[in-house]
């Protein structure tokens, strides 16, 4: 079979069995780059072939699904490998998008090194250039932006989470599923998952945080964090930080935004003290709304940032936090 | 768990990725980027992963071993990295080897020669990625080459007898999976910021073994072909919009920045 007008995405489920939102960026990608062409989108999934789960990806804008029911559906490197396998063996699809998740970042680079394809990684924008892919992708922890396409196929990308956007819902769309079959002796893994254990907190994590108040080097000290905490309550929201104030061991690293810390796109960042290394600013860029507070009005942060004051701090987050008691 | 663990870090030279943006030079036509008044360093990455191997050999007994594959790779800088805790250091260093041309299938080619030349060893370290590719894929393709397992974004490395668990990063906590050795593992800036080396290991790090080897003296067979072309390397335009807030008082304007971000709905 000649899948090359076929595009598929890599499923991913959260732990309560849904369908993970970056599943579903990946498919609204996936459209975009079907468009009006005649090109088709799939989705392959591991796992049980419930019609409430096939049901779904149609809805959100798959064609077809392909179900490898003997590959279990919790994510194992050796397994999904083998369905990935299968599905370009005997479907030959022309591009295969991954989300650049946990899973998919650990997935990409295996596959790839298992058909001996090109892969681009963490890719934050993908367009067709005639018939072939480009995806766009930061290099240089972000001061450059390197544009790769494909000498062989499929073309395999893994696209950062949060950089698609779901398609509306909807039921009238139909769709086929078809099962996948793949041979795969689970009991002859090597790679041999234990448990999981969660993180202890009572924080905001950074990546689920719809509003993050984030402190750099010109914070000072340790102490003054606490007025970002009390900032962070007034919010309700995450608490994060450029690299000097984790390094200096003001708050801890796992709190780091940036390319060595975590990438964040909240709706709202802002930003105390933080003079804006492009490290960090591509860590944070991509949020809706970008408020900035720093000493010197030259700093990079204001190039990204949406408004700005300029003055001391000690000041200015009292008299912010104050008045956004008395405002909310 | 074998009787004395050997561990080879894989660790790449870079531009100092710290370094301001004005020191990296792009040229787009070339499609290349040119380090300009910047010293070269250890990938940050790549120095958790000889943090995680030299807190391994210190529990567990057993040598380090440093590989790095790329063009006029600096003495100085593998000197330091031994002196972290390292028995001995391998360089590829050839000018074919050109970081700004070099893909990730043939890095993870030439690293996988590169190893087997060295020897035998229990366990592969490198970081999450590289501070200049950002690509991550080369630990998974080493496995691929050497057949062996690989585990991807370890936050902690425990050996048990001749397997290791490794807590696995996730958003919201860890997992702990297990592989037997030998093995690959990638790890993430949480495993432990690089310890600096006395003046006194540094000393001590000269006597150590430097092996210069060129891409000729570890080639294998079979060479990888190019699977990506790089069509464009710009620098991302931004477009300063900032609106800013101004007050007599300073905190004024801070009263007045709240006042505004709730007029305006953002918060």
């Amino acid at each position: 079979m000649d899948g090359s007008n076929i595009i598929s995405v890599v499923g991913e489920f959260a732990e309560d069995g849904s369908i993970a939102p970056v599943t579903l960026e990946l498919l609204g990608i996936g459209r975009e780059l079907a468009g009006g062409s005649g090109k088709q989108v799939a989705v392959v999934i591991a796992g049980p072939a419930d019609e409430s789960v096939t049901g779904n990806l149609i809805a959100q804008g798959a064609d077809k699904v392909y179900v490898a029911e003997s590959i279990e559906r919790k994510y194992s490197p050796e397994g999904y490998v083998k369905m990935l396998d299968a599905l370009c063996n005997q479907v030959k699809p022309g591009v295969l998008l991954i989300g650049h998740s946990p899973v998919g970042l650990d997935l990409a680079p295996r596959i790839a090194f298992d058909l001996n394809v090109g892969l681009v990684t963490d890719s934050i924008k993908v367009e067709w250039s005639g018939d072939k892919l480009k995806c766009y992708k930061q290099v240089y922890g972000g001061i450059a932006v390197a544009v790769y396409s494909f000498n062989t196929s499929p073309q395999i990308v893994s696209i950062r989470q949060r950089v698609g956007t779901p398609i509306a819902r909807d039921d009238s769309r139909s769709g086929n599923v078809e099962k996948l079959d793949v041979d795969f002796d689970a009991s002859a893994a090597r790679y041999n998952w234990l448990e999981k254990v969660e993180e202890e907190t009572t924080e905001i994590r950074l990546e689920d945080a719809e509003v993050i108040v984030a402190g750099g080097r010109g914070m000072g000290g340790g102490e003054e964090f606490k007025q970002l905490y009390e900032l962070a309550t007034v919010l309700n929201c995450a608490v994060g930080a450029s690299r000097p104030p984790c390094d200096s061991g003001w708050i801890p690293s796992s709190r780091q935004v940036g390319i060595t810390g975590k990438i964040v796109s909240p709706d709202v960042y802002i930003a105390f003290g933080i003079s804006g290394a492009t490290q960090h600013l591509t860590g944070m860029q991509d949020s809706k709304s970008i408020i900035a507070v720093n000493t010197d009005a030259e700093a990079n942060i204001f190039q990204v940032a949406d408004y700005g004051v300029v003055g001391d701090l000690k000041e200015i987050i009292p008299a912010f936090t104050n008045k956004l008691k008395e405002l909310r | 768990m074998p009787e004395e663990l050997k561990i080879v870090v894989c660790a790449k030279q870079v531009p100092d990725p710290e370094g301001p943006p004005s020191s990296f030079e792009l040229n787009s036509e070339e499609k290349r980027i040119t380090p300009r008044g910047i010293p070269p360093v250890i990938s940050p990455f790549d120095e958790n992963a000889l943090e995680a191997a030299v807190q391994l050999v210190e529990k567990h007994g057993g040598t380090v071993s440093i590989l790095g594959v790329g063009t006029n790779l600096s003495a100085s800088v593998y000197l330091k990295a031994i002196a972290v805790g390292a028995e001995d250091s391998y360089m590829v260093d050839d000018p074919e080897l050109d970081p700004a041309i070099l893909d990730s299938v043939t890095t993870a080619k030439i690293l996988s020669d590169a190893i087997k030349k060295m020897g035998e060893f229990d366990l592969i370290l490198t970081g999450r990625q590289a501070a200049d590719t950002n690509a991550g894929q080369v630990p998974a393709g080493i496995a691929h080459i050497l057949g062996l397992p690989v585990v991807t974004l370890a936050q902690s490395i425990t050996v048990e007898g001749d397997k290791i668990k490794v807590n696995r990063e996730l958003p919201d906590g860890y997992e702990v999976v297990e592989v037997p050795l030998p093995a690959v593992v990638s790890v993430t800036p949480d495993i432990g910021e690089i310890r600096y080396p006395k003046i006194s290991a540094i000393k001590a790090a000269k006597k150590k073994p430097q092996t210069k080897w060129s891409a000729a003296d570890v080639a294998g067979e079979g060479v990888p072909r190019n699977l990506l072309n790089l069509d464009e390397l710009f620098t991302p335009v931004r477009e300063p919009h900032c609106e800013f807030i101004e007050a007599e008082d300073i905190s004024e304007a801070g009263a007045m920045l709240a006042q505004k971000l709730v007029e305006e709905k953002i918060l």
